[in-house]
């Protein structure tokens, strides 16, 4: 591609530059080109090249010892021109023995056209010293011209009648001998000339006396250099020129497209970045307000958290602008503390003291532990305020600087980010940056957990923090409908504690410019820890983070919600698994929820006891974060959870189900699972967790929503394994979600996947790349969870999941999964939902079959499919697929990249039309 | 004359119809349309499609297997094609750096192969020496032949020419092979004005055929020119300066009168499998029959509204056919897309008949 290029700059520089700019320019070039060809073998014999090379060797100094090095490096040992420019040059030079030498290397290697070689040879035979010396290229014209010399007598057949004729058509006899040379001599002979013009005199004698001719012809068409053109050569270039602007139309059309398609994708991000900065400028207000807010509250109720102090504290640190008179009563506290970093140990302790009330006492040492740590005041403040974000927040930090306070950490804080319209992505950085500085790697997991993006939703609810209401969204409602225990919980208490939760929020915001789907999703999961966490709090006061398996041992399924942003993440990862759950009874589900929340909840203690006893221990540094350390600058993306990640593959019923439980840090969770027999046993080897980064929600179906994460991976932390997974509300599903997640992932111009998804032009079906992969099929049952061989007989509320089993009323296992294969292929065949009929005791899918290209196989697949005898005796679907897989890669290997092209078209138009 | 139905929908390039080998005869032609078409011809002249292949490039020439199991085309795609009728499956034989012009089937008793003569001058390595030990005459290459073996993706040999294949003609008989009884004549445009050519010294050759003698021995080929003129022309003849001569053809007027004479281009011809007399067609729109031997013109036609650019006979000379197109002798000013383009076929059992027997 390069090398083509840049041979097409040296055609041009050669064709079409005035001399003078020529000569400038020439030698770099040619010295590019020989650099960019040079490795290629191809080229070395390549005429067009060679001739390159020779040309550079005018700039070359000296010459002879490049030409030695382009010999040597095998350029233009097959043609003549090489030897005899070179030994030109070496006559030039008066080396007269090493030009015959190098003629003889030429001859050796029987360069062509030989003649040419075997002229320069004769004449260096003859060379006289006196005479005077070749000039340049001039040589090699009076060599080809004087192959007259060369001329064999003629051959057999041939009769020259006209020596003046034979003198004349020099160029097609030399040519003729030149085919001959090379075709090796034997083949000579054959080639018989004739150059019949007996009547040649009488013809052309004739035609002078014929009366006055014209040539019906337009013989001024026919004109080209130093020949003519036959009709259809006229023609034909006529057609080759129109050939050409159509290809190159296209081929502008095809850059304009490519052009639109950098530019949406630009856009997105512009806009993503405007939202971002949105948000940003969303939540300094916010802050304010809250801060006014929670003052006001402090005024109020005074005595009602522990919290509200460190609320109305923390807001009276970052604002300095605005009136600290609210939380006076705090204030002095804090007084001492920004410069002395032992006083924030005493001011924490006296915190602690303070929440010795059920305001989530955990919660507030952790905090503490940290400001110990960080030696830092307006860390402090800002755990405090946060409790569970103990990520740097933007305001924060950029109230900090404000009160130009000398933290290490703020540096790195661009502290008037919103004002100063910087870009939400320098931002994220940042505050990783800190983060990692600060050399709180357990906090950092922590973080990396938390960091649930949120949309200006957030904004809206942080201007009345306290109101903490469920904002019920579909999948909410649905879930609530589903779940009854969860519904209780999720109707949250207006409590103070949750401005805490508030700005938590808000600082998620700042990290993060996300989708308001997601907003509202993530948030629904926040509310419900918050409620758990109030009762926790009344439950359990006297548990500290210091014993984390006594606490584990005792906490209860509220526990979790002290955790929140934990739990937020294990709330996603329960419903993550939900599918397998929602064929359990509602206690189990829930039972099984709050297993993974307490393992969650574990590790975070775990991480604070760390913290507590090795603080200076850098290599706790999540993997987690420390990827987002590095890596998140660069997209600006919200972290939304760290979860340790096990994908659980069926492989007999082509069930994927996966399962997620919160957790970056592997020790922990390792620790977890020694605790926790059976929930290894549904998570899996400890070892085989992973961590994911959920990097965005990129689709969302009716019941379920798709997200885009990234398994982190430690020790390559640039070389992230994207995951999709999908998180279900509900039991049902819908087919449709892979495709819409490829849409999104368009849309929110994640093409990095997809690019290589184009690039790729194997057939290899089993490679995920391939194309679009389902990620499942809607309906799952853990069967490891029953004893084998259990069949059911219940069925989902959604009669188009329904499979033939269910409908008939017999007992299924496996036939949903055959059920579900069918009923995504039949989607995708006819682009509609399937609908089966009963056709003379043989199940059908309705629609005609006729159409679809093999239809055949088709139709037997869905008899397959859809006509299962019963629970044991299960049709091979390996069988199946490897017919479908030969068919496949027989019929479409060829056109595997063209049809992925198309694909992505397809989903670009889609979106354009979906805007 | 019988028109056949379907004609392409461009100008018509070649045609060419079955060998003996299959019963009936079929017609294909090529078109600046990029494609080849396929008639069945029958015994009334009725004309019955059958099928047409298409190539990404304006197709140029064509030409049967031996068997007539095939058609090979060339086209402006630079690729040579060949066209399984059984199978309906045409697949890239050749392939050259320029257009491919010409396109001959060679069948010799030891292998078969395909010629194409293109207008590129790429020096292509063979390496078989065989087909030229077998070629008794190649009539002044001045373009790039390839032969080709079907089977193989390299051409067999290759001859360099000095300039573009403008014309060829290959007869291959089924004889020893050092009896060297294939006859080859490939033409050439000479460079420039200079007097290259064999019979017209200044003339540009548009069109070449092998001429056999009585015991079915090629002897020699015809040659026409742009500017309304043909040469016979006798490889080996006893008597070069007798046998060997020209005649005009193709042009509008006697020169007994006054008024200039309008001379066209020979676009075609073809020889009578069983008389040896000759067809020529030319740009003026006519078509004529010629007696070689006796030097005598046998019919000349009414002249049809467009050139006529393209002519054969059947196997056994019964049909002949010519293609009425424009063939762009006076460049895109005079092309009229609209003008439809036809095949007629034409009895020539009786018409070709030599009259004198000498």
């Amino acid at each position: 591609m390069d090398e083509e290029k840049t041979a097409r700059y040296v055609r041009w520089v050669e064709g079409s530059l005035p001399p003078q700019e020529r000569k400038q320019r020439l030698p770099r070039l040619l010295e590019q080109l020989l650099k960019a060809f040079l490795a290629d073998g191809r080229y070395h014999q390549d005429g067009r090249f060679v001739d390159r090379c020779i040309k550079l060797a005018e700039f070359v100094n000296p010459p002879c010892v490049y030409f030695d090095y382009l010999c040597g490096q095998g350029i233009g040992t097959t043609a003549s021109a090489f030897y005899i420019a070179w030994a030109q040059q070496l006559v030039k030079e008066g080396l007269i023995q090493c030009a015959v030498s190098v003629v003889q290397k030429g001859l050796r290697n029987q360069a062509q056209p030989q003649e040419n070689l075997q002229q320069l040879y004769c004449w260096l035979q003859n060379y006289n010293p006196w005479n005077p010396p070749l000039q340049g290229a001039a040589t090699v014209k009076p060599l080809q011209t004087s192959n007259a010399e060369n001329q064999i007598s003629p051959q057999t057949g041939v009769t020259l009648n006209d020596v003046a004729y034979t003198c004349r058509n020099q160029g097609p006899d030399s040519a003729g001998t030149q085919s001959c040379s090379s075709e090796g001599r034997q083949q000579v002979t054959c080639v018989t000339y004739i150059s019949k013009s007996e009547v040649l005199p009488t013809s052309s004698s004739s035609s002078a006396v014929e009366c006055k001719q014209v040539a019906m012809y337009d013989k001024n068409l026919l004109v080209c250099e130093g020949s003519e053109l036959s009709f259809e050569e006229l023609r034909a270039n006529r057609y080759f020129k129109k050939y050409e602007r159509f290809k190159r139309q296209k081929e502008q059309e095809e850059e304009e497209k490519e052009f639109v398609r950098r530019k949406e994708a630009a856009v997105l991000e512009l806009q993503a970045l405007q939202h971002k900065l949105e948000q940003l400028t969303q939540l300094t207000k916010s802050l304010e307000e809250t801060r006014l807010e929670s003052a006001s509250t402090t005024s109020v109720a005074p005595n009602k958290t522990v919290v509200h102090p460190h609320v109305a504290l923390s807001a009276a640190l970052q604002e300095n602008r605005v009136a600290l008179c609210q939380s006076s009563g705090l204030q002095p506290q804090q007084g001492p503390v920004p410069d002395q970093p032992q006083s924030s140990t005493l001011l924490s302790k006296s915190l602690t003291l303070e929440s010795a009330k059920p305001a989530g006492h955990w919660m507030t040492s952790a905090s503490l532990m940290k400001a110990t740590y960080r030696k830092d005041t307006i860390a402090t403040q800002r755990e405090l305020r946060e409790v569970q974000n103990r990520l740097v927040d933007p305001p924060c930090s950029n109230s900090a600087q404000e009160r130009a306070h000398s933290d290490s950490a703020v540096q790195w804080s661009t502290g008037e980010e919103h004002s100063k319209k910087t870009s939400s992505t320098g931002l994220t950085t940042c505050m990783d940056v800190e983060v990692s500085r600060a050399g709180n790697a357990s906090f950092a997991s922590g973080n990396a957990s938390q960091a649930t993006p949120n949309t200006s939703l957030g904004g809206a609810m942080q201007a009345t923090p306290f109101k903490v209401q469920p904002s019920p969204t579909v999948h909410t409602k649905e879930a609530l409908d589903h779940d009854g225990t969860l519904k209780a919980n999720v109707v949250a208490p207006v409590v103070p504690v949750f401005s805490i939760f508030e700005d938590e929020d808000e600082k998620e915001n700042n990290r993060i410019p996300p989708p308001k789907t997601k907003t509202e999703e993530l948030r629904t999961i926040g509310e419900r820890p918050m409620t758990e966490c109030t009762e926790e709090e009344t439950r359990t006061p006297e548990f500290l983070q210091d014993d984390c398996i006594v606490w584990n041992a005792s906490c209860t399924n509220k526990t979790l919600a002290s955790c929140p942003n934990n739990t937020r993440d294990f709330t996603e990862a329960a419903r993550l698994v939900s599918t397998p759950f929602s064929y359990l009874s509602v206690h189990s589900r829930q039972a099984l929820e709050d297993r993974v929340s307490k393992n969650d909840l574990q590790q975070m203690d775990l991480e604070f006891s760390e913290e507590l006893h090795k603080k200076a221990k850098t290599k706790k540094l999540s993997p987690a974060l420390n990827l987002i350390a590095r890596h998140e600058e660069s997209q600006g993306n919200a972290i939304t959870a760290t979860a340790s990640h096990k994908l659980h593959e069926q492989t007999t019923n082509c069930r994927a189900e996966y399962s997620l439980s919160v957790g970056g840090d592997k020790t922990s969770q390792e620790k977890l699972s020694g605790t926790e027999q059976d929930r290894t046993a549904r998570t899996g080897e400890p070892s085989g967790s992973l961590s994911v980064r959920v990097d965005c929600l990129v689709g969302e179906g009716a019941f379920a929503q798709v997200y885009q994460a990234s398994v982190l991976n430690a020790s390559d932390p640039r070389n992230n394994q994207k995951v999709i997974f999908k998180k279900s509300s509900t039991a049902p599903k819908s087919f449709m979600v892979t495709l819409n997640l490829i849409i999104s992932c368009l849309e929110k111009g994640k093409y990095l996947p997809y690019v290589r998804f184009l690039d790729n032009d194997t057939c290899d079906i089993d490679d995920l790349s391939h194309g679009l992969t389902l990620i499942d099929l809607g309906q799952s049952i853990d069967m490891k969870l029953f004893p084998e061989g259990t069949a059911f007989t219940a069925k989902c509320e959604t009669s188009g999941f329904q499979c033939i089993e269910m409908l008939t009323q017999k007992p299924w296992n496996y036939q949903t999964d055959y059920f579900g294969i069918a009923a995504t292929v039949y989607c995708m065949l006819f682009g509609t939902y399937m609908q089966v009929k009963n056709e003379s005791g043989t199940w059908k899918p309705e629609g005609a079959f006729r159409r679809l290209v093999n239809a055949e196989l088709w139709k037997e697949f869905f008899d397959i499919m859809l006509n299962i005898p019963n629970c044991h005796s299960l049709p091979s679907l390996t069988a199946l697929r490897s017919r479908l897989k030969d068919l496949f890669c027989k019929s479409y290997a060829k056109e595997i990249k063209f049809l992925r092209s198309r694909l992505v078209v397809l989903l670009i138009e889609h979106k354009r039309s979906r805007k | 004359d019988i028109e056949v139905t379907s004609p392409p929908d461009d100008s018509i390039s070649c045609l060419a119809f079955s060998p003996p080998t299959l019963p009936g005869n079929f017609l294909i032609a090529g078109s600046w349309a990029n494609d080849v078409r396929c008639w069945e011809v029958q015994d009334n002249g009725q004309t019955i499609p059958k099928a047409q292949q298409m190539h990404t490039g304006p197709v140029l020439d064509g030409c049967w297997s031996d068997d007539g199991s095939k058609v090979f085309t060339a086209s402006c795609d630079k690729t040579a094609k060949m066209w399984d009728l059984n199978s309906n499956q045409a697949i890239q034989i050749a392939q050259h750096d320029a257009p491919v012009k010409t396109i001959h089937w060679i069948k010799a008793p030891n292998y078969s192969c395909v010629m194409t003569g293109s207008w590129d001058k790429t020096l292509k390595e063979g390496h078989s020496s065989v087909l030229l030990a077998q070629l008794p005459a190649c009539v002044c290459l001045f373009s790039f032949h390839q032969f080709w073996d079907t089977r193989s993706p390299t051409p067999m040999m290759t001859l360099q020419l000095p300039e573009r294949c403008y014309c060829a003609d290959v007869v291959s008989l089924n004889v020893g092979p050092l009896e060297r009884k294939a006859g080859l004549a490939c033409l050439y445009h000479p460079k420039g004005k200079s007097a290259v050519g064999l019979a017209f010294p200044y003339l540009q050759h548009r069109c070449v055929a092998i001429f056999k003698d009585k015991v079915n021995k090629p002897t020699g080929f015809a040659l026409g020119s742009i500017e309304g003129r043909v040469a016979i022309h006798y490889i080996n003849p006893p008597n070069p300066a007798k046998d060997n001569f020209t005649f005009k053809c193709h042009r509008s007027n006697g020169t007994n009168t006054s008024a200039p004479q309008d001379i066209y281009a020979v676009n075609g011809i073809a020889f009578h499998p069983v008389h040896g007399t000759l067809a020529t067609v030319g740009s003026d729109g006519r078509f004529s029959f010629w007696d070689k031997d006796a030097r005598t013109k046998l019919k000349t036609s009414e002249q049809l509204d467009q050139p006529i650019s393209a002519c054969c006979f059947n196997h056994n000379g019964n049909i002949f056919a010519y293609a009425s197109s424009y063939d762009w002798s006076k460049g895109h000013e005079f092309y009229n897309p609209q003008k439809k383009n036809y095949i007629f076929l034409r009895n020539a059992a009786e018409e070709l008949k030599p009259r004198n027997k000498k």
